[in-house]
C-alpha cells in the first residue's frame, strides 16, 4: 500500500515527539546525585545559542597567595605587577551563579617582556585537592593587549568547590602587568543532549 | 488460514514504537552518564550528605516555591590578613592558607543579596594542632560598629575536616551593613590551615 505523504509526516512527527518528550522526562527525573557532578561537561553535550555574561576583575584586585612578594600598580590603579618575584602567584575569589557554565577566560595585559604571563581558573575541594580548569597566556611584547582562552565547558558547583582566578607574571618588574581578567559565562540550562539528532 | 494484511502506515507506526523503547534507554543513558560521568567527581572530597542541615536537594528547593537556597564557597587562599604585619602561606595545592602569626585574623569580602538569610557557615580546614581555628561572619555599619553574626570552629587534630555552625538565621541588610568572612588560627604554622568557607543562604523575594 502506498503511503501518503501526510501519513509519513505524521508518523515521523510522532516518533520525534515521543523521543524528545522521553528525553525531557529523563532530565526532569534526574534526582540529586549521591556525589558531586563533574565540573567539566563531556564533549557529548551541545551548547545551545546563549547570551554571555561577564565577570570582569581588574588586575589590582588580585594579591599574592603568599606574603613576602611585593607588588605595585601601574599608576592608573588598574594594572598590577610583581616587583621582585617572577614566579609568585596572585589570586582572587570568584563567585558565579550555581550551574553557570564558564566558556572563556580572557586576559588583559601590558606586556613588553620577552616572556609571557599566564592566568587560569582553579577549583579547590577543601581538602588539598584542586583542578586547573582553563588557562590563557599573554602574547607578544608590544604593550597593552588581550588574549582569549580556548572554549571550555566548566560548570559551576558552589556546593562542592570554590573557584579562584590566578595569575603568574613569569617576569618581575613593570614589563609584565596584569590589567584584568574576564570570564565569559552563560546561565544554567543552555546545554542540550541530543547527539543522535544534531549530529 | 486467512492471511493478515498490515498497511504500510501500521507497519511504520509499529516500527517507530519498537524503536522508541531502546532509543529512549540509550538516550537516557547518554543524558545521565555521559553528561555527568558517573556522578562521581574527584573534586568531591567530602561527599554531600543529605542528612546535613545545609544540604540542598531538589525537595528542599521545591518545598516552598518562594524560597531558594544557595551556597557561596570561598577558597581559604583567597583570604588575606587584616593587618600587614602578618605573614601568610599556602599549602601545596594553593587552596589552603596558614600563617606563622598565631592569632592573626584573615578576612575576605562577602557579597550576598539584600534580604537573603544566612542559614549556616561551614568551615573546611586542615588541623593537626591541639588548638582549633575559628571562622565567623561579621557585619559592619561603617560607623565603627560591628556584629559577629555566626561562628564555627575546627575540631580534632586528625587532618582535613569540616564543621558546621549553628543556625542563627541572619538576614542580610546591604543598605546598612557590609559583611566579611573571617578566620583566625590560634596556632602558628601549617598544622592549622584554612581550606574553605561555605555560606549556606536562602532568598525569599
Amino acid at each position: 500500500m502506498k503511503l501518503k505523504r501526510w501519513q509519513f509526516i505524521l508518523s515521523f512527527a510522532l516518533l520525534a515527539g515521543l523521543l524528545i518528550s522521553a528525553a525531557g522526562s529523563a532530565l526532569a527525573n534526574n534526582t540529586a546525585p549521591a556525589a558531586a557532578p563533574a565540573l567539566v561537561r563531556s564533549e557529548n553535550s551541545v551548547l545551545a545559542p546563549h547570551p554571555f555574561y561577564y565577570l570582569f576583575v581588574p588586575g589590582t584586585a588580585l594579591r599574592p597567595r603568599e606574603s613576602g612578594a611585593p607588588w605595585a600598580d601601574d599608576g592608573s590603579g588598574g594594572c598590577i605587577y610583581s616587583t621582585t618575584s617572577a614566579g609568585v602567584v596572585f589570586n582572587v575569589d570568584v563567585q558565579l551563579p550555581e550551574g553557570a557554565g564558564i566558556d572563556y577566560l580572557r586576559i588583559f595585559y601590558n606586556d613588553t617582556s620577552a616572556s609571557d604571563s599566564i592566568a587560569w581558573v582553579t577549583s579547590y575541594n577543601g581538602a588539598g585537592g584542586y583542578d586547573d580548569l582553563v588557562n590563557v597566556s599573554s602574547t607578544g611584547s608590544s604593550g597593552f593587549g588581550t588574549s582569549l582562552s580556548d572554549f571550555t565547558r566548566v560548570i559551576v558547583h558552589n556546593a562542592n568547590v570554590p573557584l579562584v582566578l590566578n595569575w603568574r607574571p613569569n617576569v618581575a618588574g613593570s614589563t609584565m602587568q596584569l590589567c584584568g581578567l574576564r570570564i565569559a559565562y552563560h546561565m544554567p540550562d543552555y546545554y542540550t543532549y541530543l547527539p543522535s539528532i544534531l549530529r | 488460514m486467512k492471511p493478515i494484511h498490515f498497511s504500510l502506515r501500521t507497519v511504520l507506526l509499529a516500527a517507530a514504537l519498537l524503536l522508541l523503547i531502546p532509543g529512549v534507554t540509550v538516550l537516557a543513558q547518554e543524558i545521565i552518564t555521559s553528561a555527568e560521568p558517573g556522578y562521581v567527581s574527584p573534586e568531591a572530597a567530602f561527599a554531600p550528605n543529605p542528612a546535613d542541615p545545609d544540604y540542598i536537594d531538589p525537595a528542599l528547593n521545591a518545598a516552598d516555591p518562594n524560597v531558594t537556597y544557595y551556597y557561596t564557597f570561598v577558597a581559604g587562599s583567597t583570604l588575606r590578613p587584616r593587618d600587614s604585619t602578618a605573614d601568610w602561606h599556602i599549602d601545596s595545592s594553593g587552596g589552603c592558607l596558614y600563617t606563622n602569626a598565631s592569632g592573626e585574623i584573615f578576612n575576605v569580602d562577602l557579597q550576598l543579596p539584600d534580604g537573603a538569610t544566612i542559614e549556616y557557615l561551614r568551615l573546611y580546614y586542615y588541623d593537626t594542632s591541639a588548638s582549633d581555628s575559628r571562622a565567623w561572619v561579621t557585619s559592619y555599619d561603617g560607623a565603627g560598629n560591628y556584629d559577629d553574626l555566626i561562628t564555627v570552629a575546627s575540631t580534632g587534630d586528625t587532618g582535613y575536616g569540616n564543621t558546621l555552625s549553628s543556625s542563627p538565621s541572619v538576614v542580610v541588610d546591604t543598605l546598612s551593613n557590609s559583611y566579611l568572612l573571617n578566620w583566625r588560627s590560634y596556632t602558628a604554622g601549617n598544622t592549622s590551615q584554612l581550606c574553605g568557607l561555605r555560606v549556606f543562604y536562602s532568598t525569599n523575594p
